[in-house]
C-alpha cells in the first residue's frame, strides 16, 4: 500500500524488518526485490507520489514537484546547479533515460583502487539483466532520432568525431518531449511505474511524503529511523519512528551523507560525505537558420564519446550530449534581458544545446549546517577546466558543422560566435566557476565502497564498514566518477546488495 | 530558474546589512529604510494582478519585483504582454511558497538592497523603481556585470524569477514558438499556506 502524507493523521511509531529510506534508483530496486523475497519492507520517500495525470507538463508546476529544492539546490558558493529527483521514483522520473551498464575500467579501477570484491562486469550480469529487463531497456529506433539529435550527429559526422545513439528506457513513447518534467504517458519506464509498484504488490508499505531526519545507531547497528510527515508545502505536520532490523540508506549522494552526518554515526574514519563528484556539465546553443522544435521528440538518443577512452585512461575525458531545455529553462539559461535577450527567445525554436559533461577528478565535499541541511562545496581544478575549454571548442564546432548561424556561450558576459570567428576565443575565457553557469545531475561517491576500512564508507556490498545493519544503495557508492550516465549502475548496485540482504539475512539479523 | 534558499543566504551572509550600509556611506538613511522592512513583512500579502492575493511576496515586495521583471522581460515588441499584464507574480509567489521559508526573507532583504542602491552604485539619488527605463537598464547591468560575486548572484536570482514569471505563462508562448504541453491538463492547486 501506498501511503501519501495527507492520509497520515497522527504520529507514527512503525516496524518491519527492513526500512528502505528513498524511492528512486537505488531504493525502489532494494525494496521490491526484499519484499518479494518475503521480508517485512517499509520504504519512506520524502517527495510526493505522483501519477501521469500530476504531470502537467508545465515548468512552474513541475520543477517544485519533482525537483529537490524545486531545482535550485546548488553549491555553497553558488557556482554549480545540481538537479536532483525529490518525488517517489526520485531522478529517474525526471532523467533522461540513457541506459549504460558500468563502464568495464572502471569496475576495473574501482578494484584496483578501492579493493572493491566480486565486481566484475561478470560479476554484475545477473544483475544489470534483471534491471534491464525490468526497465524495458531498448536501442532508440533511427526514426526516434529528433532533429536535435540528429543536428548533432550531422555535425559529428562531419568532423569525423566518434558518436551513437543510445539505449533507453522507453515503452510505447509518444514523443513529446516531456521527459524531463514527468512523463504523462507512464512511457518513460521510472521506477514510480516499475519498481515502486512492484515492491508495493509484494507487499512493501510505502510511505510518500516522509522525510528522514535521524539514525540512531547503538551498539554497532541502527536502532531506528526517525523523521517527519510533511504537508503538501513541505512543512512537518506529524512525527514517525521506524524499527527495523535492516536500515538502507538510499537516499541519493548528497542527502545520504546529510543524513549520516546529522546522526553523527557511520563516519568513524571521517570519510562521509568525502570526494564528490558531480559530473559537472557547461552547455552552449546553437542558432540555425532552419526550424528545429527541439523540444519535441527524445531529447537525448545520441551521445558523443569522441573525448573520452576509459579502456585507455580511466580516469579523464568528457562526454558531449545533445540538450534542451523548456522556455524558462531557456530564458534563464541565455545571456542578458531585456530586448536583446527576448531576440534571442524568439529563435527558440531554432536553438540545439550542446552540453560538455566531465568524468570528474576534481572533487568536493558535502557537510551540513546545524539544522542538518546540506552543504556543498565543489572546486574544478585546473586541468578539468582547460578540459573545458576543449570540451566548448569541440561543441562550437559541431555546431557550425551542422549548419548553426551563431553559437551562443553563457558568460557572465556572454559570447556569441559567428561560423568564422575564431575558437581561440575560449582559451582566453577559460571556464572558471562563477563566470559561466556549471550543472551536475550525476551527483556521486560521497559514502565510497572499498575493502580498506579507513578510506571506504562501506564495503563490497554496501554495508556500513561500522553499523552492521546499514546499507547504502545510490550513487554515493562509487568509488570514482562513473564516467558514464547512471542510472543502470545504481540500479544494478542495488540489486546486487538486496541479493547479499536476501542471502545472508540471519548473520545480519541475528 | 535558479533562484536557491542558499543563494540568498549567502547574500545575505556576505553582504551583511550593516557593512552594505557603512560601504554606502548612507547609513541613516537606509538603516531607517531597513527598520520599515519587519512592519511591511508581517503585513497583509499583496494583491496581483488578476486580483489573486499573494501569500508570500508582501506588497514592497511584490512592487519592487515587478519592477525589476517589467525591465528584464521587457521585448520592444508591442505585441507581447507587458509582465504586469501576466499573471507572473502570482507564479512567482507560488513558487515561493515551496520554498524554505528562509528564502522569502533572503529575497525581501535583497529587493531592499536592490531598490535603494542607486545612490550608491550609480550616483542617482533616486529608488530602482523612480529612475527612467534607461537607467533602469544601466542599473541592472551594473549588477549583472559587477566584479562582486554576490551583486552578479543577485542579479541571477532576479533574472530567474522574472523569467520564470513570464515565459510560464501561455500568452508569451506564441512568439517564440513554443507549442505549450503536449497533451494539456488542468493546472495544479497549490495548497494554501496554514496560518502562522
Amino acid at each position: 500500500m501506498i501511503t501519501p502524507g495527507d492520509g497520515i493523521t497522527a504520529d507514527l511509531t512503525l516496524s518491519a524488518e527492513v526500512c528502505v529510506i528513498g524511492s528512486g534508483a537505488g531504493g525502489s530496486v532494494v525494496a521490491k526485490e526484499l519484499a518479494e523475497a518475503g521480508r517485512d519492507v517499509i520504504l519512506l520517500e520524502q517527495g510526493p507520489h505522483c501519477t501521469k495525470d500530476d504531470f502537467t507538463q508545465r515548468e512552474d508546476e513541475m520543477m517544485p514537484l519533482l525537483y529537490e529544492d524545486m531545482g535550485q539546490r546548488a553549491t555553497v558558493d553558488q557556482t554549480i546547479l545540481i538537479l536532483q529527483g525529490r518525488t517517489m521514483g526520485g531522478s529517474t522520473v525526471h532523467n533522461l533515460c540513457y541506459c549504460f551498464r558500468t563502464p568495464e575500467p572502471i569496475l576495473e579501477k574501482w578494484k584496483r583502487e578501492a579493493g572493491v570484491r566480486d565486481l566484475s562486469a561478470a560479476d554484475l550480469q545477473p544483475s544489470f539483466e534483471r534491471v534491464e529487463r525490468m526497465l524495458k531497456v531498448k536501442s532508440i529506433r533511427p526514426d526516434e532520432v529528433n532533429a536535435l539529435n540528429n543536428r548533432i550527429r550531422q555535425g559529428c559526422e562531419k568532423l569525423g568525431y566518434s558518436g551513437f545513439v543510445t539505449n533507453h528506457n522507453r515503452e510505447h513513447c509518444t514523443q513529446s518531449g516531456f521527459c524531463l518534467l514527468g512523463c504523462p504517458f507512464d512511457a518513460k519506464q521510472s521506477m514510480l511505474i516499475t519498481y515502486v509498484p512492484a515492491a508495493d504488490a509484494a507487499g512493501a508499505r510505502i510511505y510518500a511524503n516522509c522525510a528522514v531526519r535521524r539514525l540512531v545507531g547503538e551498539a554497532g547497528r541502527v536502532r531506528r529511523v526517525e523523521g517527519e510527515v510533511l504537508d503538501g508545502l513541505g512543512r512537518p505536520r506529524h512525527r514517525f519512528t521506524v524499527a527495523a532490523q535492516v536500515i538502507v540508506l538510499s537516499a541519493g549522494a548528497i542527502n545520504t551523507p546529510a543524513l549520516l552526518l546529522s546522526s553523527g554515526i557511520a563516519n568513524g574514519n571521517g570519510r562521509v560525505g568525502r570526494e564528490l563528484h558531480l559530473h559537472p556539465s557547461v552547455l552552449l546553443s546553437g542558432l540555425y537558420d532552419e526550424d528545429i522544435y527541439g523540444y519535441r521528440g527524445i531529447p537525448q538518443s545520441y551521445y558523443v564519446d569522441e573525448f573520452i577512452d576509459l579502456e585507455r585512461d580511466p580516469d579523464s575525458g568528457y562526454i558531449l550530449m545533445p540538450v534542451y531545455g523548456f522556455p524558462v529553462m531557456t530564458a534563464t539559461q541565455l545571456p542578458g534581458f531585456g530586448p536583446a535577450h527576448f531576440e534571442m527567445m524568439k529563435n527558440y525554436h531554432r536553438m540545439v544545446g550542446i552540453l560538455v559533461l566531465m568524468h570528474d577528478q576534481s572533487s568536493g565535499q558535502v557537510r551540513v549546517d546545524n539544522r542538518g541541511r546540506p552543504q556543498i562545496t565543489y572546486t574544478v581544478n585546473p586541468a578539468e577546466q582547460q578540459l573545458f575549454v576543449e570540451g566548448l571548442q569541440h561543441c562550437a564546432e559541431i555546431l557550425f558543422a551542422s549548419g548553426a548561424t551563431k553559437v551562443v556561450v553563457p558568460y557572465t558576459r556572454p559570447l556569441v560566435l559567428a561560423p568564422d570567428d575564431s575558437l581561440d576565443v575560449f582559451q582566453q575565457l577559460g571556464v572558471r566557476q562563477g563566470d559561466i553557469p556549471i550543472a551536475s545531475t550525476h551527483p556521486q561517491s560521497t559514502c565510497a565502497m572499498g575493502e580498506d576500512k579507513r578510506r571506504a564508507v562501506i564495503n563490497s556490498y554496501g554495508q556500513s564498514h561500522e553499523l552492521s545493519n546499514l546499507f547504502v544503495c545510490d550513487m554515493s557508492v562509487f568509488p570514482s566518477s562513473l564516467g558514464a550516465p547512471p542510472q543502470i549502475s545504481t540500479a544494478s548496485l542495488a540489486d546486487r546488495t538486496a541479493q547479499y540482504i536476501k542471502t545472508n539475512w540471519s548473520g545480519l539479523t541475528g | 530558474m535558479r533562484l536557491c534558499n542558499d543563494l540568498l543566504v549567502r547574500l545575505d551572509r556576505r553582504v551583511t546589512r550593516r557593512a552594505f550600509l557603512r560601504a554606502g556611506g548612507m547609513s541613516a538613511a537606509l538603516l531607517a529604510l531597513s527598520r520599515v522592512r519587519a512592519p511591511l513583512l508581517a503585513s497583509e500579502g499583496a494583491p496581483a494582478s488578476g486580483g489573486a492575493t499573494l501569500q508570500v511576496l508582501s506588497p514592497t515586495d511584490a512592487r519592487i519585483l515587478s519592477a525589476i521583471a517589467e525591465r528584464m522581460t521587457f521585448t520592444g515588441d508591442p505585441r507581447m504582454p507587458k509582465f504586469s499584464d501576466t499573471a507572473g507574480l502570482q507564479v512567482i509567489d507560488t513558487a515561493l511558497r515551496q520554498l524554505p521559508p528562509d528564502v522569502p526573507r533572503q529575497l525581501s532583504w535583497a529587493l531592499l538592497l536592490f531598490e535603494y542602491g542607486p545612490p550608491l552604485w550609480i550616483g542617482a539619488l533616486s529608488t530602482y523603481s523612480g529612475l527612467a527605463p534607461e537607467w533602469q537598464d544601466v542599473y541592472i547591468d551594473g549588477w549583472a556585470d559587477s566584479r562582486f560575486q554576490t551583486r552578479r548572484i543577485a542579479f541571477q536570482a532576479f533574472k530567474n524569477l522574472s523569467m520564470l514569471g513570464y515565459y510560464s505563462q501561455d500568452a508569451t508562448w506564441p512568439a517564440i514558438h513554443y507549442g505549450g504541453p503536449w497533451a494539456p491538463k488542468p493546472r495544479r492547486t497549490i495548497p494554501m499556506a496554514p496560518p502562522s
